[in-house]
């Protein structure tokens, strides 16, 4: 009897709890019956609402020589306070990534890493356009982007403003080559002016091209390593094939030490063999037959080759 | 003795506590038909509650009531995270625009601020498209020098970064996802100071009038004392502590005073005492003067609640008290108890969330403690002297307090300072010189008492002093206590509880039991530390941490310039299962074998394996010894890689979360396909091999 007494509650006693319970409950559908405030309804209408920026801060910061409301001056600090370091303390400028100093950098809240990886990239001759372009930098990632934004200046903004950004307006015809580029005879620099592309980018399509011994089509330039996507969807209207490829006799090449980006070097020494057993190359159907269980290994090499016979 | 009759609330809180505890860990959100059906539920045990019961038969409705609380519960948890979090998570950030309604300020550094806001409008621009933002409350981070004050309702507009907030990088890292849940906050927004304007039409509320007083009363503080006076005075009479110097919070912390910092109890009891001895008793004389009486302690209380910013100790203490009051002056029985159990019900049902909070958690173990234990501990022992047997009282209050909050304390912050007895003794009767001391120069400073200023700053610094000084006592330690010791203590003290409570004979044998095996496990785990010798790698905010045990001691390296303190928030569970002797950057100069006992840059070597690290510009040694491990640090060139591999295909390969993604899964899917075995530690938090 004592122990069920310790551990019961009066009948009384158990009606307040659930009215109570029912009562919090039920206030969460109550409260949304209630008119909301004036305030609440003027901020949906009233959306250009800005005080002049002079004016907020003349009511917001702390000074010293304010006088209280009952016109008694306040008597100055006999201590010193940190506040004067707070004053001197640089107020950070919006800088222009592209030109700013590692120094620069960290003061308005790049890491000394991601500082110097930046830096290192432009001098390599990357180029920083925009905000997915400094998240590809390394050691950079989108919860440190997000403190440093607002001081960040791309290269198509003036430096020198106030710290306001400027909106800024992307001119698509800014960057816009004055030609459409062969891309089997352009060289870096004509690739460099194409838009995302800078000498880096350059110079590996370059490098791809001869590795490929020319492009057969504008769509190869997708295996470029690096060029985001992106990018090659804006510059593949500027590029056409006009120079076309010109192939190599498929028997005078050296298969010892022959390089291409289509071909695995496990043929290699199987196109050697399959030359010293039956000799020549006279079509591609011979070439083909170099690997029988799968006679489309070489689609794509096939129109880098020509099969003349040698003299 | 506590049971159901006399605290009821206690009782509802603890089902309460249940039901969210219940409810996070299954991730249980119920909707459609299971909402109906658990509403059904709720309405026929609410029905057969009500229902007369014959003798012996009556713990059938306690159960019946039980299983409509628990439901309630649920009800209200999901509403709130309803309420809160509408919508999925933002995957990734983008450019923002919003309108905020300021909360508070969490925290106020020198060249920038965090606010807690609550978000009236707000979009994102992603991919040319502007998705609203649909969360209900928002930390802003404000960068900028300009000293600005933010009070509560001010309303800005704010153009910025938004995105959400980081996963801790490793597993035992601070999960600061987890803190700011219980704020309602998901996501945060970066701006700097000049893309924020203001409403010019503010809103009223007492919160707003409490934040403005506070500020004005921390300035009249700070214009009359020195800093180090004005931010400690500020902290312990105000709660102001957004600006407060680390040493100063260090001092605290490590002298085991860091309670006194923290607007709680001590100091809602402080104020209670000075009210008491300017009104009196609240439950003497005629019913009309005791209710003026209540008038003026309750107004007191809940200015006092408003100034020091309401966190959930402080509205903990304040509720308790103003109730206690009402009673007394009512002329009710007034449980302690159940006062504590409605003070926990109601922040428990106004905050579903509120209970992962420390100080929440702290706050209300710290006062069963005292209650349940203050007394005995006293009565233990008597003085003859009343000021031996004053300072043994206070030690008993605080030793009775640390019972059940040591286990939460080696939990969340691996410390444990053996001066907190010292510095308890000093510190409390301090706070009480201090807050009187501030309040009354605060009130007769219209008077421009100098003299009284320069005491006040005088007393306070020797204070400061005396912090500092046991502060020093402390070896620096962390204690590496595994969770089934934290647990044993846990039940040490539940043991000891319920012996005392209900003068259960094998209580105290039990509590004995369980201390006994919470020393035996800690035993263990260090000596089985000191025999550990291994390379451990993970992660922190800021970038790679690698630590080299041998033994147990360990050496610590990083590729990133961080504060020690730094290291230790986002590494702390993992830095305490090892005693750091010795922190290095990373030199790229530098090579050493084991014999040195340290690690460089260009990698480790023992004579069981090598490990090395890969930048792109320095290549591991082709020869003798051979890399067994490689850590990808960065990859500028993946063609390099390829080529290094095909001649080293036997390396295990280690890949850091912070390699780029698009060049992560390249190197991945070469691995893949030379079938050469890698180790990624984003999957796993850390990576670890034994030495």
């Amino acid at each position: 009897m004592k122990r069920e007494y310790q551990f019961t509650l009066a009948r009384t006693d158990r009606i307040y709890i659930i009215v109570l319970v029912v009562f919090l409950l039920s206030w969460e559908l109550i409260k949304y019956a209630i008119p909301r405030s004036e305030l609440n309804e003027s901020l949906e209408i009233n959306k250009a609402m800005s005080m002049e920026k002079e004016d907020y801060f003349k009511d917001n910061i702390r000074n010293d020589k304010t006088t209280s409301k009952k016109g008694v001056t306040k008597k100055p600090r006999r201590f010193p306070s940190n506040e004067a370091e707070i004053r001197s303390s640089d107020i950070p400028v919006p800088v222009n990534i592209m030109e700013a100093t590692p120094d620069e950098l960290k003061s308005i809240g790049f890491d000394a890493y991601v500082a110097g990886n930046l830096k290192r990239y432009m001098e390599a001759g990357g180029v920083i356009k925009d905000e997915k372009d400094v998240l590809k930098i390394y050691g950079m990632d989108s919860a440190k982007w997000g403190s440093v934004a607002p001081y960040v200046l791309f290269p198509e903004i003036k430096t020198g403003t106030t710290a306001t950004p400027v909106e800024r307006t992307f001119d698509p015809n800014r960057y816009l080559p004055k030609r459409i580029l062969d891309l089997n005879t352009a060289a870096a620099i004509d690739l460099d002016s194409l838009p995302g592309i800078g000498p880096v980018f350059a110079d590996r399509i370059i490098s791809l091209r001869n590795s490929l011994g020319g492009f057969l089509h504008v769509d190869q330039i997708q295996s470029c390593y690096g060029i985001p996507s992106e990018t090659i969807e804006k510059i593949t209207p500027l590029l056409t094939i006009r120079e076309p490829v010109k192939p190599k006799n498929v028997n005078e090449i050296d298969w010892k030490k022959f390089y291409h980006p289509y071909l695995d070097k496990k043929f290699n020494p199987m196109i050697i063999a399959y030359k010293n057993n039956h000799g020549p190359f006279k079509t591609s159907g011979d070439f083909r037959k170099v690997f029988p269980p799968d006679t489309t290994w070489c689609d794509r090499l096939l129109p880098y080759l020509t099969f003349e016979e040698t003299n | 003795m506590i049971n159901l009759r006399n605290s009821p609330f206690l009782w509802l809180a603890l089902l309460l506590l249940l039901a969210y505890s219940v409810v996070e860990h299954y991730d249980f959100i119920p909707t459609g038909t299971g909402l109906w059906i658990l509403f059904s539920v709720f309405i026929l045990c609410a029905l057969a509650t009500s229902v007369i019961y014959k003798p012996g038969k009556q713990i059938v409705a306690t159960l019946f009531l039980s299983i409509c609380i628990l439901l309630a519960g649920v009800f209200r948890h999901a509403e709130i995270e309803k309420e809160n979090f509408p919508k999925d998570d933002i995957a990734q950030g983008g450019k923002s625009e919003a309108i905020v309604s300021v909360i508070s300020v969490l925290k106020k550094k020198t060249n920038s601020l965090t606010l807690h806001c609550k978000v009236l409008e707000s979009h994102i621009e992603n991919a040319n498209q502007q998705i609203p933002f649909t969360d209900k409350f928002i930390l802003v981070r404000i960068k900028g020098s300009q000293y600005k004050r933010f009070y509560p309702q001010d309303i800005l507009n704010i153009q910025g970064w938004l995105f959400p907030i980081s996963a801790p990088k490793n597993p035992h890292a601070f999960d600061l996802r987890q803190y700011y849940k219980t704020l309602g906050i998901r996501h945060q927004i970066s701006c700097a100071d000049s893309t924020i304007f203001l409403h010019p039409n503010q809103g009223y509320s007492f919160m707003r009038l409490s934040a403005k007083w506070q500020a004005q009363l921390c300035d009249i503080i700070t214009q009359h004392t020195s800093t180090d006076v004005a931010q400690m005075s500020n902290a312990l009479v105000f709660g102001e502590r957004s600006s407060m110097d680390e040493e100063i919070r260090d001092a605290f912390a490590n002298s085991g005073a860091m309670h006194v910092l923290s607007v709680s109890g001590m100091h809602m009891a402080i104020i209670y005492s000075m009210l008491y001895l300017m009104l009196g008793a609240p439950g003497s004389g005629a019913l009309p003067r005791r209710m003026i009486r209540l008038c003026f302690y309750a107004l007191s209380i809940l200015i006092y609640v408003g100034l020091t910013g309401a966190s959930p100790a402080v509205w903990r203490a304040g509720l308790m008290i103003i109730l206690f009051i009402v009673g007394k002056a009512m002329g009710w029985n007034t449980q302690i108890w159940n006062l504590l159990g409605f003070a926990a019900f109601v922040m428990l049902w106004s905050n579903p969330f509120i209970w992962h909070n420390i100080g929440f958690q702290l706050s209300f173990l710290a006062m069963a403690g005292i209650l349940l234990f203050a007394k005995p501990i006293i009565r233990y022992y008597s003085f003859r002297q009343i000021i031996l047997q004053r300072i043994w009282e206070i030690t008993s209050v605080s030793i009775a307090a640390q019972i059940f909050i040591i286990p939460i304390i080696l939990h969340q912050f691996y410390q444990l300072p053996l001066t907190f007895a010292l510095s308890s003794l000093v510190a409390m009767p301090a706070s009480y010189i201090i807050i009187f001391g501030a309040l009354l120069n605060i009130i007769l400073s219209p008077l421009h008492l100098d003299w009284l200023w320069q005491w006040y700053d005088q007393l306070s610094h020797f204070f400061l002093f005396l912090m500092k000084w046991m502060a020093g006592l402390n070896p620096d330690m962390n204690f590496s206590m595994p969770f089934y010791a934290q647990l044993w203590l846990m039940m040490s003290a539940l043991s000891f509880a319920c012996g005392l409570l209900y003068q259960w004979s094998n209580g105290r044998k039990l509590a004995l039991l369980f201390s006994l095996t919470g020393l035996l496990t800690l035993c263990w785990h260090r000596t089985r530390q000191w025999t550990t010798s291994d390379l451990t790698v993970y992660h922190n905010y800021s970038g790679l941490v690698m630590d080299i045990i041998m033994d147990g001691r360990c050496i610590s390296l990083q590729d990133s310039m961080v504060s020690d303190q730094h290291v230790e928030f986002s590494a702390g569970g993992n830095r305490v299962f090892r005693d750091v002797i010795h922190v290095d950057p990373l030199d790229s100069n530098k090579i050493y074998t084991r014999a040195d006992r340290y690690l460089s840059h260009a990698g480790f070597y023992s004579s069981a394996l090598s490990l090395w690290i890969w930048n792109g510009k320095e290549i591991p040694p082709m020869a003798n010894p051979r890399a067994s491990y490689l850590l990808i640090d960065h990859c500028p060139d993946i063609i390099d890689l390829k080529n290094y591999l095909q001649t080293n295909n036997h390396s295990v390969i280690i890949l850091p979360v912070h390699l780029e993604r698009k060049t992560k899964k390249e190197i991945i899917e070469c691995l893949q396909v030379s079938e050469i075995k890698f180790w990624d530690i984003d999957a796993d938090g850390y990576f670890s091999i034994p030495l």
